[in-house]
């Protein structure tokens, strides 16, 4: 983990010197972030394993001793992330959804983690790894299936997609079940947009003599390259227990290492680091680039006469008025939605059940109940939800597809005419207010600024996207968009995660559908009991879809949009609050301070200089 | 102009000779189809809608009193229905494939036996089509509604009946639920459809138990999608695509007890109206654009007759002269046609290989998700034959759409790009002026139109695997003389795209024939699994590697074609420089006089017109 210090962290550390010096804390604290992803690289890991599988037992071995707790009933019921860090005794912390912390003495982490809290996001350990290279790995101890799915959706949608290495951890002697399936598929469609992210296969407890190529662990690696959809890499790691000839059973220390030196080999790779560090890179300079816009505005602002602060202020009511359009756009696409999406479900179900009695009804009669109840819970009512999940999901794409071209057009709109209003008059000050103000807005589009790219991960202490993922983000939006075509893979994204989710709980949902119990009756009887079965579990299916759509996705949804909106045209570049002197002396002397801070924020532009 | 001197002028013997003499086209078959399409008053729209939409009832309700097409929630059609305004009221006459005829009582009774899977499955009993006669006032235009049976349902007895009215339909009624309101598969299928027939109109079929609410919102939203297809597929709108909004069920109930208040609300009485005016600006449509077709015709034998004139006339300098210059210009456009080929060859190429890619990822991913989701109803306890089949067929249908429709649109695409190649307006007006002699001058949208009319035969054609035989090939070529290759190529690709189509239903499971437990059971169905992706893979890959021969063969006759008519005229020429005085004037005559005869077909067509 240790490398040669990159050569920018003392222009980085400058940069933050001068921005909190004019008060600019915000960009000030993305700096320092980034400063301090470049100072010390990170990699992440996503633990993931039905429970009682060893996960746990698994990162005690990166730790070298039992920091988390490993029952063999259920334990972690909530994600925990270890982190390796280079301290010498071990902290805990809870992580709230409020964005609120507390520290934990280890007691009560381990209560918390076997019975978490209500409102409890995470718990967090720091502590120093075994081996001194995997400091600065992210381990992320992932709750079993069930839980990840219905309460831990942010493990499918924001961990998994950009970790550096995913573990998926299998016990030999329990073998590769169906739930392992659904677990490794949920992995597989969470990260297939990232099929370069490296999945281990950590084949947990094997027995001596256990090989790749053993009955056991060829097939266990057949089921999970179907799962999975793609081939992992495998690792076995032998149980700790060892029977002697008499019987006895001695415990050892799990043997991990081979384990964690390939994950890490993985995860710090030199391309993957390179990767990480030119994102990293060009954020910064994102923030240079940004903060350098808004002080060449302020500084016009100070010169400008009163008419040519009057334009000024005309295009800035040009981007609020687009930003207030664009909010009224997406209130009616998600006002549109959150009718239509409940009622089409409704109906869409209701056309279901009359397919259900209509094939119970015809079932055939020497088959029997048990037979007609296995076909309608193991596939008929699986396979007609996912297709009513498809046109869910075809309908929000169509109304969502519609909405994302009226905000470009919207935000091309106000582009093309600060240009306009530029080309007027190049020699003016506001030609080159609105100018900047596009270019603004260009950024923003094309690199998304350090913002949006700090966040992920839960908001783990910084930019924690993996390395592929990121090099994606990079691809779709680093073409110079300004000017021509709004970010539409913003969007797209939002959409796309959207709809793994959604899926995702659809198959938990149907996963518990149908009950039914072994009716000893006659025909007319058992048919009735089980259509009736089926009408009841479908009615709960579509109340608990119904409310999910319109009280947690649609809303997610809308927001994440809104808020999409509020950050391409910024409250900061808006703001024309900020008071001008009136005496000609302090203008000027406030205009001298910009040219100052802005002939030192390109002195460290200068040092800036992107690595080969 | 009145149809009956049309029709007089369209079968001139005269004029279809000099045609052939002036610009080698043997426009007789084509000037005979438009007589009878001027005399029949004949416009063919098909009615398309997924399974359920309620397309038999919404026909019954436009067409009928009571119900006569049978009404079924399963797979009613297997057998194409047309309603027209021809045949006896009250009688069904249905033509067999074996060319025997039947007369049948029009009841839904009678005809249940006829189209319904059950009792003709597979259209066991050959019947071809089936003629049924309305009194609506719509089909007095000369309407002809058609019932045509899914592609699932193709069969080798309705496949050349299914073409032939494809081949004849001037637009398509594409008939749309309120519930689910259109998804991604139904938006591609329309797409297609309407890429190729351009008067498309849209009718949502409402059912009794939906709100007007709903009805509002879905149609709204339709609307919307439509408009984005409209996009995609580069089709011109007026305006957001309007949904007619009918109930069915509930036209037929007002046809039933006569309710004209009924009929108001269930939207009958407005589409009916619409139709009508459809139906009468039709015929109008079909008497102008003849009429154009005509004066294009006239107007490029005017212009050939008057450069030969010109020709005729000049001495030896001047000969050699036009010679070497239609030589230059020549070869100016030969290295166009050239250029644009070579263009051409290479989207089509590159098409093949991302298509042989993309088919080849889908494959892998295919086997492994078919693999997980039996395993998991093997592991539920499915493990009966007939059900284990009926299952492992939901999931291939639903693995293999994905790739189906995404070659589907990748072709869309191409065809696009391709007709954007062959087309683009300098270059081309160039050629079609110097030398790819369009006997048939029309406007754009019409040309549009008789090119959509290849891309649907080949669409048909296709249907058994998306390739034409080198003849068909040739047929194409022969027929459309004139015509730039973007047509014909356009229509390789409908080929193509037909094709897939067929595949979505020709790739059937075969009966996993198992009653054992469920680890015995699973060798059998993972081996049915391959063979269902290797079979999708191998048609694919098949039809796309067909395809860009095909491309590349069509520009190759292509480029034979204009050279041998460069020849050929160049020879012609030629000729005139040893001629006598006497030949001369002979010749000069001759050109004299044809000309005074078209010259009074002009008058007479504009004497027609007025």
């Amino acid at each position: 983990m240790r490398s040669t210090p990159h050569p920018w962290l003392a222009s980085t550390d400058l940069l933050i010197g001068l921005l909190d010096e004019a008060g600019n804390t915000d960009r000030a604290a993305q700096a320092r972030l980034i400063r301090s992803r470049i100072a010390a690289p990170q990699a992440f890991v996503t633990v993931v394993g039905e429970t009682s599988t060893g996960k746990s037992t698994l990162i005690n071995g990166l730790l070298g001793c039992d920091l988390l707790p490993h029952d063999a009933r259920p334990t972690t019921g909530t994600v925990t992330q270890v982190q390796c860090s280079d301290v010498n005794t071990p902290s805990y912390d809870a992580i709230f959804s409020d964005a609120t912390q507390e520290a934990l003495d280890k007691e009560h982490f381990i209560e918390l983690s076997q019975t978490p809290e209500k409102g409890l996001l995470r718990l967090r350990v720091r502590a120093r790894p075994v081996d001194e290279r995997n400091i600065g790995l992210h381990v992320f101890d992932t709750p079993g299936y069930n839980a990840m799915l219905t309460q831990h959706e942010e493990v499918l949608i924001e961990f998994l997609p950009s970790s550096d290495v995913i573990v998926f951890v299998v016990g030999h002697r329990s073998g590769f079940g169906q739930v392992d399936q659904d677990l490794l598929e949920a992995v597989g469609s969470a990260t297939a947009e990232d099929r370069d992210i490296p999945v281990l296969l950590a084949i947990n407890r094997t027995p001596s003599g256990a090989h790749a190529g053993d009955k056991r662990s060829a097939e266990i690696l057949r089921l999970a390259i179907d799962g999975l959809r793609r081939t992992p890499l495998l690792q076995l790691i032998p149980s700790a227990n060892e029977v002697l000839p008499d019987g006895r059973i001695v415990r050892h220390p799990v043997q991990t290492e081979a384990l964690w030196q390939q994950v890490n080999s993985l995860a710090m790779s030199p391309e993957r680091i390179a990767v990480v560090r030119h994102k990293l890179e060009r954020a910064l300079l994102a923030v240079v680039a940004e903060a350098d816009a808004d002080a060449a505005r302020k500084e016009l602002q100070i010169t400008a006469t009163e008419e040519q602060m009057a334009g000024m202020r005309n295009a800035m009511a040009m981007l609020a008025k687009s930003q207030s359009d664009s909010h009224h756009e997406i209130e009616l696409t998600f006002a549109r939605l959150q009718e239509a999406i409940p009622a089409l479900t409704s109906r869409l179900v209701r056309q279901l059940k009359i397919k259900v009695d209509a094939e119970v009804q015809q079932s055939n009669r020497w088959l029997g109940h048990a037979d007609a109840a296995e076909w309608l819970c193991g596939h008929m009512l699986p396979f007609e939800v996912r297709g009513i999940g498809r046109a869910l999901e075809d309908h929000m794409a169509g109304e969502i597809e519609a909405m994302n071209r009226r905000l470009a057009e919207i935000a091309n709109t106000t582009i093309a005419e600060l240009q306009r209003d530029a080309a007027l008059r190049p020699e003016d000050p506001m030609a080159k207010f609105a100018l900047s103000l596009a270019t603004t807005l260009g950024t923003r589009i094309a690199g998304q600024a350090a913002g949006s790219l700090l966040r992920g991960m839960g908001g783990v202490g910084g930019t924690a996207a993996g390395a592929g993922n990121l090099a994606k983000m990079l691809l779709s939006r680093g073409g110079q968009l300004f000017g021509k075509t709004f970010g539409r893979a913003v969007y797209d994204q939002i959409g796309r995660v959207f709809t793994k989710q959604l899926m995702q709980r659809l198959n938990i949902a149907i996963a518990v559908l149908v009950e039914v119990a072994t009716y000893l009756h006659e025909v007319k009887v058992w048919q009735q009991k089980l259509i009736d079965s089926a009408n009841g579990g479908l009615d709960d299916w579509c109340i608990t879809v119904r409310e999910d759509l319109q009280k947690q996705q649609l809303p997610m949804l809308s927001q994440a949009n809104h808020q999409l909106i509020d950050e391409f045209y910024g409250a900061d570049i808006q703001d024309m609050t900020g008071k001008i002197a009136q005496g000609q002396d302090q203008r000027n002397e406030q205009a001298a301070s910009w040219k100052a801070f802005r002939q030192k924020l390109a002195a460290i532009r200068d040092g800036l200089v992107p690595q080969p | 102009m009145n149809s009956e001197q049309l029709t007089g002028l369209l079968g001139n013997t005269d004029l279809t000779g000099l045609l052939q003499k002036y610009l080698d086209i043997d426009a007789k078959p084509r000037l005979k189809q438009q007589i009878e399409q001027l005399r029949a008053r004949r416009f063919v729209v098909p009615i398309a809608g997924v399974q359920g939409c309620g397309k038999s009832t919404l026909l019954n309700a436009l067409a009928f009193d009571e119900p006569v097409l049978p009404i079924d929630a399963d797979e009613t059609t297997c057998v194409p229905v047309e309603i027209g305004c021809e045949g006896v009221h009250g009688e069904a006459l249905v033509h067999y494939a074996n060319g025997r005829l039947e007369r049948r009582p029009a009841t839904e009774e009678s005809l249940r036996e006829l189209v319904h899977n059950e009792s003709n499955p597979g259209n066991r009993l050959g019947v071809a089509r089936i003629k049924l006669n309305s009194r609506r006032e719509i089909f007095r235009s000369g309407l002809v509604l058609v019932d045509l049976p899914g592609t699932g349902s193709l069969t080798a007895a309705n496949m050349a009946t299914t073409e032939s009215y494809l081949r004849e339909a001037v637009g398509v009624i594409f008939v749309v639920r309120v519930v689910p309101t259109l998804t991604a598969s139904q938006a591609q299928f329309i797409q297609l459809q309407w890429a190729a027939l351009r008067s498309a109109v849209f009718l949502l079929s409402r059912w009794n138990d939906e709100s007007d609410e709903e009805v509002a919102s879905a149609s709204a939203y339709n609307s919307q999608r439509l408009g984005q297809v409209a996009e995609r597929a580069h089709i011109p709108l007026d305006g957001p695509p309007i949904l007619h909004v009918v109930n069915g069920h509930q036209g037929l109930l007002a046809s039933l007890s006569r309710n004209e208040e009924l009929a108001d609300r269930s939207g009958l009485r407005n589409f009916l109206g619409f139709l009508t005016d459809f139906g009468g600006k039709w015929d109008e449509r079909v008497h102008m654009d003849i009429t154009r077709a005509l004066e294009g015709d006239l107007a490029s034998l005017a212009t050939e007759v008057a450069r030969r004139t010109e020709i005729a006339g000049f001495d030896r300098d001047e000969h050699l002269q036009r010679m070497a210059s239609d030589e230059r210009e020549f070869d100016l456009l030969l290295g166009e046609l050239d250029e644009r080929s070579e263009r051409v060859r290479a989207l089509s190429n590159n098409f093949k290989q991302q298509t042989r890619q993309k088919v080849r990822a889908w494959a892998d991913d295919a086997s492994k998700e078919l693999r997980n989701r039996m395993r998991t109803k093997l592991r539920a306890g499915i493990v009966d034959g007939d059900r284990l089949s009926r299952a492992l067929r939901n999931e291939q249908e639903e693995a293999g759409r994905g790739i189906l429709i995404d070659v589907q649109e990748s072709a869309l695409q191409l065809r696009e790009a391709v007709e954007q190649e062959l087309r683009s307006d300098e270059g081309l007006s160039q050629m079609e002026g110097v030398d790819l002699q369009s006997g048939v001058r029309v406007d754009r949208q019409e040309s549009l139109k008789l090119e959509n009319i290849a891309q649907n035969v080949g669409s048909l054609v296709g249907g058994g695997g998306g390739v034409l035989g080198g003849a068909e090939l040739g047929a194409m070529i022969g027929t459309m003389t004139g015509f730039p290759p973007a047509a014909v190529i356009g229509g390789i690709i409908g080929g193509l795209i037909g094709g897939i189509a067929g595949m979505w239903a020709g790739n059937q499971v075969k009966k996993v024939a198992t009653d054992a437990r469920a680890k015995a059971a699973e060798p059998v169905v993972f081996a049915a699994i391959d063979e269902y992706v290797s079979s999708i893979s191998t048609s694919l890959h098949k039809s796309v590697g067909n395809f860009a021969n095909q491309v590349d063969e069509v520009l190759s006759q292509w480029r034979e074609k204009t050279v041998a008519h460069h020849e050929s005229e160049r020879r012609r020429i030629a000729g005139g420089l040893n001629e006598t005085h006497e030949e001369k004037q002979q010749a000069l005559s001759v050109l004299a006089k044809d000309a005074a005869s078209i010259a009074s077909w002009q008058r007479e067509l504009k004497q027609v017109q007025s």
